[in-house]
Formats: structure tokens, C-alpha cells, sequence
């Protein structure tokens, strides 16, 4: 056996087992186990938490680690990185890859390449239909097999009702979530920003909350006549989460996340024509943003997810409409989100961290996100008001299309512990 | 007031009185148009770069002509065949350009925000021919200045502007300059085109062309860039006549000395009567005259560069 | 920058008199008179003489303000700092007799770009420069027909003139120093 690792002195925080408390945490060859007796002869070793908070590593269900095919944007070992920088010890990856998963092998490279590289818990996702090409389903229990926990066609929206109804039927079979980008293409045409004051102002052609809405609508019609679980990608409309919020009062069986930039950003963001703004779906107006805060603080919305979308600085470097959607997330979405639902009072640090931690796990069953006995030691020590400012070239991630560079954050995680071993000190990764 | 842009990328950054400077600076490149030796020697050895990334023959010719009054050598650079189609980024585009030894660059390209971000990245003067369905700047100034002229201000004016309002880089600029300026501005046209997003511009928005061309001083019509319309947003141009063209009726609408403006090229029969663009009520010409002495006006202020460059 | 001398209204007065004086003396016989002021300073200065030229001699002139804007020879390197007072003449350039009129003469690159502007229009029969003030530091082959105050300077120093011709007891000249 190995000795015993005691964190010492912290405030545990663990929203599953409902615990809030300042007691000394204890883990023992990568789980978590129960404090010693007192007459134990075993080793202890210390690691000192007194002033920080002590709270599962984070769990994020929506990861693009751009592996294979595109790894100029990130790699599993950069993406992976950046999720112990930003106290995620267990991330979700999608399947828009290059090529994208559609097949058990493209699972297997993955998870060689995780088995290789990665320094916290990778869990793959595989395609709804081949290609994401929204015309034929990839083979879903192949992927599951393989090790895929849900299906998605990453960023890519299903437009065929009758497929997608197909698709979500035939992974219930399987117990396989289905996770959904919500966009009707017909109604958001090419539009890179939101329709309203802003795209009005810029002449930037704008895409209307309703292309989410339908699509929310739709989903939510079709796990209610099939009882299959879809889960829904960062939900940024007002509407939208009004219509979730209706359908699971009459128990339908969805799930939504919140990305931190839609919780914090309104689409006034966009006045310099920053491709940092630039995501999909996009920044909305300040009632979607505070919408989406109302939802996550009475539970419409079940998780938050960053979206982390890496994409070079020369592939952003361009003209508004010719950049990419997508910015990472891993490393400052503690901080956002601290200060919008804590820090702001809208909710308790364990509500806060809960929603990073066991709700997020739960939407998938991923067996993370508590410090119960027995489970993995998958332990973020964080500062809840330690105040930074992220630069660019500090993230631990390969891209640097953030947001959030030059802004105040307030909250940063100080250590990561990932299967009882530290990963992430202070600023450096130790794997 | 002292002009102290290195840039003209929008109206929306532009105070009142900035305006005024411009039309005030286009009043003097007027009277020495009219001169026997037409040509000042403001820019000699300036060297001005039109880059047009979308074709548009009237503004690129504008900009040339105004550049060759100026004195300044001038050149135009057609994007559309050029190294973009090569893969080469707008970034490094400007950067060679400017290399080049260019002191001035025009340019034209159809994403909105292009000419900001180019500005961004070089220390030279850019001006905005047009950016997509942002701004349209010269355009506006120089619709403006046209009124100005007519009716000595725009304080109080009542404008109408008619037609595809949703794509419309000049609409934009207009609306900017119009409420700056004073002057109280209306949008009309079909719905799907004048979206009433438009109001929070703090403009009135119309769907009915009688009441919204009554008692206006002034209609611009925009060109309809059926062109431009992948997915339709009307019937067909010519229920778009039947309901929102201006003919004789529909100009008995407005005030009894409105004056007709329209940026061009005119769609004859479309957006207007044929004979109505040659009425005596037509400015049509006067813009063409008057967009030459406001680009004038537009590189001759922003030839200097910011004061803030020179201070470092 | 410290006021080294201030030039009065009295001394001002007496210096454009005498400036009239000389015009009249030059020019008793000369047709189609113009004195064309130089934005934005000399356009005062012109104006006073207008006025004397014409009560105490009975000597009609024309008006005209040259604009150099566009002439300068520093376009490009600074921003536009003044705005633009237009070119204008009441009388054909081409058959007059122009008397340019500045406040203060300097390095003559004023006055180079004036004598550009001028010939933009047209050619005139004879052009002859008036400054009230003469502060030396010719960077250019100019010399004045007409002065009214010789007064040297160094180059840093800065030369302010306030010519009222609304009224000429609150006209004042300063020169600073630093």
C-alpha cells in the first residue's frame, strides 16, 4: 500500500454528499478513503489547504480536442492541460474531429492518444450519422462499444426530423444519451451574430434566437415520444430555456448545459468586431444572458460546459465573417463563473461549484464529480477569490481565442489532483 | 474643428461637428473643381491604394478621380483576381502593400468590420469604401453634404429612405449621419427587407409608402440587389415596383420641392420611374459631382494620421 | 512661454498707416487692385489696410483670401489642423495687380504657397507681398514690398498677432519665449 494523503485544514465542499465543511480529506492509491484511526502506523503525507476550498475536480461535457486531424488547434496533451489548469479533472470530447468519430477505430485513436497524452479523464463521444453529414446514422453501437458515452455530430445540427427521431430511438436502445447542437440552418442562414440591435448596427448578418428554439422544440418533442435522452448544447435563448423548463415539468427526459461566455457576455461584446466574440451559438442580448442565469439558478438549465473550441490565432486573425466559431473555455470558466453566481449572490459556492462538479457528471452518468468514500481522488483545491487577469500566452491550452484576456476574473483553482496524483500547481502542470 | 483621424472607417465615430469639417473641406475642393486647372497639388507624392475585394466601378472610379485631384498617384488593385484567391490573408495582403511604400489605402471588401480591422493593422491612413453591410461612410457624407447644400442644413429635415434597407451599408452610414445632423429620418420598404430592428438606430420604421413619404423634404431610394437576395425576400421585382417603386403619384406624396437621391447605379424602372431620375427634382447628378469633392475632402483630412501617431 | 515684448494697438495702427502709405504711393495709378489676405492670419491685416487705403488716400481695392491649405509643404506629415477658408477672389486674378497680405512673415513658406494658390487661378500681372510683421528667419529667396514692424526673433520664439478690425484698440502682437 501506498501511504495516505491528507489535505489538510481545507473547507471540503462536496455538493454531492451535501458537505460543506472544514475538515481534513484523505485518499489513498487514487481513491478516496476514510480518515485513519488514531492508533494507524501508515505513512500520511500533507498537503496543506487551509484558506482554500476543496471540491471534486471539475467535470466539463463539452471538449474539442481537435484530435485526430487538427492538432495545429490543440492536442490531447495541450487540451488536457488546459483542464487541469482550469481544475477539470474529467472532460467530454467531441466528435467533429478530422476525420470525425463516426467509427470504433476513430474511438480507439482517440482513446490511444488519451492513453498516451492525457493528464486528466477523457471521455469520447461518437457521431450521430456518418460524416456529421446529417443523412445516414454512424453505427452507434459500434461507438458505444468502442467506449463512446453519448452520440452528438459535434458542432453540427441534425435538420432531418425523421432522422434525427430515428437516431434518438435507436440510442435509447443502447442507454446512449444524444447530445444536440440546437440550430434550424434554414433560419439562421449564414448568419455569424445574433439578429437584433447589434448585427442591425454592424450589418453583420444575424441569426435569430428562433433557429435555436425550433430545434429545442423539436428535440424536446422527440424525446418525449421515443423516452429518449437528449441532451441539449449550450442553450443561449430565452425562449429555449422557457420551453425546457416546460418540458421537464411534465418530465421529459432532457438535459441542458450553459457555456460561462454566454453567461457572461451579451452580444454588446461585439461592437470592435473581435472574432474572440465569435462562437455559435452566438452572444445574444442581455435578457438571453440573464435568462440563462435565471436557469441555471432554478435548475431549467442542469450544467455548465464550456465549449472549449481551440482554433490558432492566424485562423482568427481575419475578417469577422471568415473566422471560426468557437473559443476555449477550460481555463477561466471557474472564475466566469464564480463571478456571475456566486460572487453576483445568485447562488451558494456548493450550488455554484455543483453545477461544475456532480450535476454536470450526472447528465451523462459519468461515475465523477464526488468526494464520497471509494470514489476517485479527483480533487481541485481552489481560491474562490484569488483575483487574476488571463493573458494569452499564459493559457496552457495551444490556442489563445479567448474572451476573457485583459479581464478581471475572480477565482482560480490552486492545485489538481487527478486519480490521487497532482497534476496542476500553481500556474504549472507537473505531469 | 481640427480633423485628427488617421481614419474614415464608419459615421458612427464621427461627431457633428467632424461631419461639418468634412463638408466644409468638400466646400473648397468644389469651387477648385471649377476652376480652369481643376487640380490641387495637396498629396503630390502621395501615393493612394484602392483595394477592392468586391467590384464597384462608381466608388472606385470616385476615389481615383479624387486622388488624381489631389495630386496624389493613385492605384487600383483589383482583389477579386489577385493573391486572395490564392489563400493569402487580408492581413498579409495590407502588410505587402503597405511594404510597397502605399501612404493612403482605399478599400472595399464585402465583410463588415474589414476596413476596421485593416486599420488595426497598419499605421497608414485607411479609408472605408464600403465594408460589407456596415458603413458605406463617403457615401453618406456625401449624400449629406448634397442636402446641405440644397437645404443650407439637415437640422429638422425629414428624409425618407426607400428600398433594401436590411443589406444596405448606405442606409447605415445615413442613418448615422441623418440623426447626427438633425435631421428625422424614415425607413420604408417591404418588411422582410426594413426589419424593425432598425428603430433602436432611432429612426421610424414603415412598411406603408404613403403615409411615410408624406411631408418629407427628401427620398433616397436604394438600390434593390436582387443580386444579392439568395434567399427572396419579396415576390419579384416586380411586385416590388407595383408596391414601393416611385412613380409620379407616389412623388406627389412628398413635400411639393423634395428633392430624389439615389446612390447608384439606378435600376431604372425598378426602384424608380425613368423619368423621375431625370426630373428636375432629382439630385442624382449633383451626388455623382458632390461624392467627387467629399472623397477629396476625406483623403486630404486623413492624410495627416492621428494625432497620437505623430505624438509617438 | 513667457511674454518677452507686446507690440500695442497705438504702434499697430501707426505701422499699418504707413504701410497704406506706401501702397498708395506705389500703386496712385494701378488698375484692378487686389489685396488678397492669407488664411487665416492675414485676412484682418488686409482688411485694415482696405479700410485706410480707402479713407485717407480714396484708393479702392478688390477683396481676396488665398487659402495654402493645399499647398503646404507638410501635408501628410501632421493632422489637418485648421480648417480650410476657401480661395476666393472678387476680381479675374488674371488682370490684377495682387498684393498678398500676411501677419507675420517667417520662414516665406506661407508665402511660396500662397504664390502656388495664385497661379492656380490664373496669371496675374504683377503679385507684391505686405506683412505686418517682419520676424526674420527666411528659409526661402522672399522679401516683403511692405512692412510694418521689423522685429527679429529667434527661431523657437512664437510671434502672436491679434489684429481686431472690428476694434483696432484691442489689437495687440506678443512674443513669447520659452
Amino acid at each position: 500500500m501506498s501511504p495516505i494523503t491528507r489535505i489538510k485544514g481545507g473547507r471540503v465542499i462536496d455538493p454531492k454528499n451535501k458537505r460543506d465543511e472544514v475538515a481534513d480529506l484523505y485518499f489513498q492509491d487514487g481513491v478516496i478513503v476514510e480518515p485513519p484511526s488514531s492508533d494507524s502506523k501508515e505513512n500520511v503525507v500533507e498537503i496543506d489547504a487551509s484558506g482554500l476550498v476543496v471540491t471534486p475536480g471539475l467535470v466539463d461535457l463539452h471538449v474539442h480536442y481537435r484530435v485526430p486531424g487538427q492538432t495545429h488547434k490543440e492536442t490531447i496533451q495541450t487540451g488536457t492541460a488546459a483542464a487541469a489548469a482550469g481544475g477539470f479533472t474529467s472532460v467530454v470530447c467531441m466528435p467533429n474531429t478530422s476525420p470525425p468519430a463516426d467509427t470504433a477505430g476513430t474511438i480507439q485513436y482517440i482513446k490511444d492518444a488519451v492513453k498516451r497524452e492525457a493528464v486528466v479523464h477523457v471521455f469520447p463521444t461518437g457521431c450521430i450519422t456518418v460524416g456529421m453529414e446529417g443523412e445516414r446514422l454512424a453505427p452507434t453501437g459500434s461507438l458505444r462499444n468502442a467506449g463512446a458515452v453519448a452520440i452528438s455530430d459535434g458542432g453540427k445540427c441534425v435538420q432531418n426530423n425523421g432522422l434525427m427521431r430515428r437516431a434518438v430511438e435507436y440510442a435509447h436502445m443502447f442507454d446512449l444519451p444524444v447530445i444536440d447542437h440546437c440550430e434550424d440552418y434554414a433560419l439562421s442562414a449564414d448568419g455569424v451574430v445574433n439578429e437584433g440591435y447589434v448585427s442591425t448596427k454592424l450589418g453583420l448578418k444575424g441569426s435569430p434566437t428562433e433557429a435555436e428554439d425550433v430545434m429545442v422544440s423539436r428535440n424536446v418533442i422527440l424525446s418525449a415520444k421515443t423516452g429518449g435522452h437528449i441532451h441539449l448544447q449550450h442553450i443561449s435563448s430565452k425562449g429555449a430555456i422557457d420551453i425546457v423548463r416546460r418540458a421537464k415539468a411534465r418530465g421529459v427526459n432532457i438535459t441542458a448545459e450553459a457555456t460561462p461566455h454566454h453567461m457572461s457576455f451579451s452580444d454588446t461584446a461585439l461592437s470592435e468586431f473581435d472574432t474572440n466574440f465569435k462562437m455559435n451559438p452566438p452572444l445574444r442580448a442581455e435578457e438571453d444572458r440573464i435568462a440563462i442565469l435565471d436557469g441555471l439558478e432554478d435548475g431549467t438549465i442542469d450544467c455548465i460546459a464550456t465549449g472549449h473550441a481551440p482554433h490558432t490565432d492566424y485562423e482568427k486573425d481575419v475578417e469577422f465573417d471568415y473566422a471560426p466559431f468557437g473559443v476555449i473555455g477550460l481555463e477561466t470558466a471557474l472564475g466566469a463563473v464564480l463571478g456571475e453566481l456566486y460572487h453576483s449572490k445568485r447562488l451558494s459556492l456548493s450550488g455554484t461549484l455543483s453545477l461544475l462538479t456532480n450535476r454536470a457528471a450526472d447528465v451523462l452518468r459519468l461515475d465523477k464529480g464526488s468526494l464520497g468514500i471509494g470514489c476517485d481522488a479527483d480533487i481541485a483545491l481552489i481560491d474562490p477569490d484569488l483575483e487574476w487577469t488571463p493573458q494569452g500566452d499564459a493559457f496552457h491550452s495551444k490556442s489563445e481565442n479567448s474572451p476573457w484576456i485583459g479581464r478581471l476574473l475572480k477565482g482560480k483553482v490552486v492545485t489538481t489532483i487527478v486519480s490521487g496524483k497532482t497534476i496542476y500547481h500553481n500556474g504549472s502542470i507537473l505531469a | 474643428m481640427p480633423w485628427i483621424r488617421k481614419d474614415l472607417i464608419s459615421i458612427e465615430e464621427l461627431s457633428p461637428e467632424e461631419i461639418l469639417t468634412v463638408f466644409n473641406t468638400a466646400e473648397s475642393f468644389k469651387k477648385i473643381l471649377t476652376r480652369k486647372t481643376a487640380k490641387t497639388p495637396a498629396l503630390r507624392g502621395k501615393t493612394v491604394v484602392n483595394l477592392f475585394f468586391e467590384n464597384s466601378t462608381r466608388t472606385r472610379v470616385a476615389f481615383e478621380m479624387a486622388a488624381t485631384k489631389l495630386s496624389a498617384d493613385v492605384m487600383s488593385l483589383d482583389m477579386k483576381t489577385s493573391s486572395t484567391s490564392k489563400g493569402e490573408t487580408l492581413r498579409d495582403t495590407v502588410e505587402n502593400i503597405r511594404a510597397l511604400a502605399a501612404d493612403m489605402i482605399v478599400i472595399r471588401h464585402s465583410a463588415p468590420g474589414s476596413a476596421a480591422y485593416i486599420a488595426k493593422v497598419l499605421d497608414i491612413p485607411v479609408l472605408n469604401a464600403g465594408d460589407g453591410a456596415h458603413e458605406h461612410p463617403t457615401q453618406a457624407l456625401l449624400d449629406c453634404f448634397t442636402l446641405h447644400e440644397k437645404f443650407g442644413s439637415l437640422q429638422g429635415l425629414k428624409v425618407a429612405i426607400l428600398g433594401d434597407i436590411l443589406y444596405s451599408r448606405v442606409a447605415r452610414s445615413n442613418i448615422w449621419a441623418m440623426n447626427k445632423l438633425g435631421a428625422e429620418v424614415t425607413l420604408v420598404g417591404p418588411a422582410t427587407l426594413v426589419p424593425r430592428e432598425f428603430e433602436q438606430l432611432g429612426v421610424t420604421v414603415s412598411h406603408d409608402l404613403k403615409s411615410a413619404l408624406a411631408d418629407k423634404d427628401a427620398v433616397m431610394l436604394l438600390r434593390i440587389q436582387h443580386e444579392r437576395q439568395n434567399a427572396s425576400a419579396f415576390p419579384s421585382l416586380n411586385e416590388y415596383t407595383r408596391m414601393f417603386g416611385l412613380n409620379k403619384t407616389r412623388l406627389s406624396w412628398l413635400k411639393e420641392n423634395a428633392v430624389i437621391m439615389h446612390p447608384g447605379p439606378i435600376n431604372r424602372g425598378v426602384e424608380i420611374d425613368s423619368e423621375l431620375a431625370d426630373s428636375s427634382q432629382s439630385v442624382i447628378l449633383d451626388q455623382v459631382t458632390n461624392g467627387l469633392a467629399t472623397r477629396m475632402a476625406a483623403l486630404y483630412l486623413c492624410s495627416g494620421g492621428s494625432a497620437e501617431a505623430i505624438a509617438s | 512661454m513667457t511674454i518677452r515684448k507686446t507690440i500695442s494697438s497705438q504702434e499697430i495702427e501707426a505701422a499699418l498707416e504707413q504701410m497704406a502709405d506706401a501702397i498708395a504711393a506705389a500703386h496712385a495709378q494701378t488698375r484692378n487692385l487686389v489685396l488678397a489676405g492669407i488664411a487665416n492670419g492675414g485676412i484682418p491685416v488686409s482688411q485694415r489696410l482696405r479700410a485706410t487705403l480707402e479713407s485717407k488716400h480714396g484708393l479702392q481695392t478688390r477683396e481676396a483670401i488665398v487659402d495654402i491649405s493645399f499647398h503646404r509643404d507638410d501635408i501628410g506629415a501632421k493632422p489637418i489642423g485648421k480648417e480650410v477658408e476657401s480661395t476666393q477672389f472678387a476680381a479675374n486674378p488674371e488682370e490684377s495687380t495682387i498684393i498678398l497680405v500676411d501677419d507675420v512673415l517667417f520662414s516665406g513658406r506661407s508665402v511660396r504657397a500662397a504664390l502656388s494658390e495664385v497661379h492656380a487661378l490664373g496669371r496675374p500681372r504683377k503679385i507684391e507681398l505686405a506683412t505686418l510683421v517682419d520676424r526674420g528667419n527666411r528659409r526661402l529667396p522672399i522679401a516683403p514690398n511692405y512692412t510694418g514692424i521689423d522685429f527679429p526673433t529667434q527661431p523657437e520664439e512664437k510671434v502672436k498677432v491679434h489684429v481686431d478690425p472690428e476694434n483696432p484698440e484691442k489689437s495687440h502682437i506678443d512674443i513669447l519665449s520659452s
